[in-house]
């Protein structure tokens, strides 16, 4: 059913299908696969995070300001995650998603026939700090 | 942020395990770790570039976490007010998960550094009933107790309000009773071997400890808790004859009968989950109302009685009609062997007025054989009756 061996539980019964619009960060102008990983992916050799329902989840905003307020964020701690936003679909088929209403943060826990370059981006914009 | 050396410890103190993420935006922010005996820390994520991540943490009482969590006080606040006085900042490598370095620092190297905003608001909705332990948690708890662990939890609309006597002694005791026959040690031991913990209601959840070897290996009891899962999870046929094959007899397969149609009865999903302190592994499995109406099936597999009679020359070996089931016992001259069986009832009274002369008499004998041709669960079964007798004339 999910495109990951996730850890027990996960994702949480919270999680529903969802047919919304999203932002998410890129490293470049030309979306690719890489932009689209989970945590966990990024670092695979490292185990701490491998039973965090999270990491197996792919990272998007609800609004283009909270998704540069989160890169913002990110920039403080240490890291510049990308330079570029999109506007991307998430349907109902893509998976679940976990809505963090504080912050707009989606968590989408992808199902096994969706994969990580089939998301369509659009508005893609360099990112500005103001 | 930047720290002084003067508070780097040669080697960080904590065993900590990830265990949830209260914030998890691009990056994981806000974590609940437990170090090995159990305490929760709460980890903030300081610093992350492509290297390395840098947290910061304190130890939180569970009473302290609740408090957090429901935003009655704030994060800023518990990191500046620790309950122990103690903030710990670990450095990660991002591609290892390794510590690179660790430091003891007092509380005002992280309220100057300003590095956990005052508004910080945590989202967070408590389940409703954590009853099914996480597996990380069981593990943890079977590392501190030092012994195989099986918890078992069962999940029932009736089980809501409090907990059914079927939930204990069909389904709870059948399981303690499948482990003690597989393990071979009766009740009067069970103290050395059981304990239970981790007691749950709203509906019914316990953890077995189970430590029967009383060495480091647990061989036996791993051994028998895998067979377990083994049957608790059989599906088909083989499955079936796959348990059967690795246990030494069959009596346990009576509590597991009590036990599937009890689930069946009360619509009742068994969540079960093992884990072993020395494999590190977890196992877990859940039996519900279709699976095991599946095993069921199999359970009640039968094939038609084959009915055979016979008729035997022979002696009387043996009559005891004082049994609740009066016996024989005869020895056939024709094959040279002895056949035991039953009388039927309609020839009692004839057996009690003959008299009959054990041992010297020659007599042919009407023997009624049941054959009970072998199914997946039990074995063949013969069965025989003694259903009529003549004095064989000399």
């Amino acid at each position: 059913m999910w495109k990951e061996k996730l850890p027990i539980d996960c994702p949480p019964s919270s999680a529903k299908e969802l047919d919304t619009e999203a932002y998410r960060i890129l490293k470049s102008e030309e979306p690719n696969e890489s932009d689209f990983l989970p945590y966990v992916y990024l670092h695979p050799e490292n185990e701490r995070y491998k039973t965090l329902c999270e990491a197996y989840a792919i990272s998007s905003f609800d609004s283009e300001k909270n998704a540069i307020k989160a890169w913002k964020g990110a920039l403080k701690r240490g890291k510049n995650i990308g330079t570029h936003i999109a506007k991307v679909e998430i349907a109902l088929s893509d998976g679940r998603n976990d809505f963090n209403q504080n912050s707009g943060h989606y968590s989408t826990w992808l199902y096994e026939s969706k994969n990580y370059d089939t998301f369509e981006c659009s508005n893609i914009k360099i990112i500005s700090e103001n | 942020m930047k720290i002084n050396s003067k508070y780097r410890l040669s080697n960080f103190p904590l065993k900590l395990r990830v265990i949830h993420a209260f914030d998890f935006e691009i990056e994981p922010i806000l974590l609940l770790e437990k170090d090995i005996i159990g305490n929760d820390f709460l980890s903030y994520l300081t610093f992350s570039d492509y290297e390395k991540e840098q947290r910061v943490y304190i130890q939180v009482s569970q009473e302290r976490l609740n408090e957090v969590l429901a935003n009655e006080i704030s994060l800023n606040s518990a990191f500046e007010n620790p309950e122990n006085d103690f903030i710990y900042i670990a450095e990660f490598s991002h591609n290892t998960g390794k510590i690179l370095d660790s430091f003891l620092v007092p509380v005002s190297v992280v309220s100057d550094a300003q590095v956990i905003p005052k508004n910080y608001i945590i989202n967070y909705e408590k389940p409703n009933n954590v009853v099914v332990l996480r597996e990380n948690e069981l593990l943890d708890f079977s590392e501190r107790k030092q012994k195989i662990v099986f918890d078992f939890y069962l999940q029932s609309q009736n089980l809501i309000n409090n907990i059914k006597p079927y939930a204990l002694y069909k389904v709870f005791t059948p399981i303690v009773e499948i482990i003690k026959n597989m393990l071979e040690f009766d009740s009067r031991n069970a103290d050395r071997y059981l304990a239970f913990s981790n007691l749950r209601q709203a509906s019914f959840g316990i953890t077995i400890e189970l430590n029967y070897s009383h060495d480091l290996f647990f061989q036996k009891e791993t051994e028998v808790i895998e067979n377990l899962l083994l049957l608790l999870n059989a599906q088909n046929k083989e499955d079936f004859e796959t348990v059967l094959f690795k246990t030494k007899n069959d009596k346990y397969l009576k509590h597991y009968i009590t036990m599937i149609k009890a689930i069946i009865d009360n619509d009742a999903d068994l969540h079960t989950a093992y884990a072993n302190p020395v494999t590190k592994d977890i196992k877990t499995n859940t039996l519900n109302k279709e699976r095991a109406e599946i095993a069921k099936k199999i359970i009640d597999e039968t094939f038609d009685v084959i009915e055979d009679v016979e008729e035997i020359k022979g002696t009387f070996l043996e009559i005891d009609i004082d049994r609740k089931e009066p016996s024989f016992k005869i020895y056939s001259f024709e094959d040279e062997f002895t056949v035991k069986g039953k009388f039927e009832l309609s020839i009692l009274e004839k057996v009690k007025n003959d008299f009959v002369n054990i041992g010297k008499e020659t007599y042919v004998f009407q023997v009624k054989t049941l054959y009970f041709p072998e199914t997946t669960l039990k074995s063949e079964e013969i069965k025989r009756f003694l259903i009529d007798y003549k004095k064989e004339s000399e």
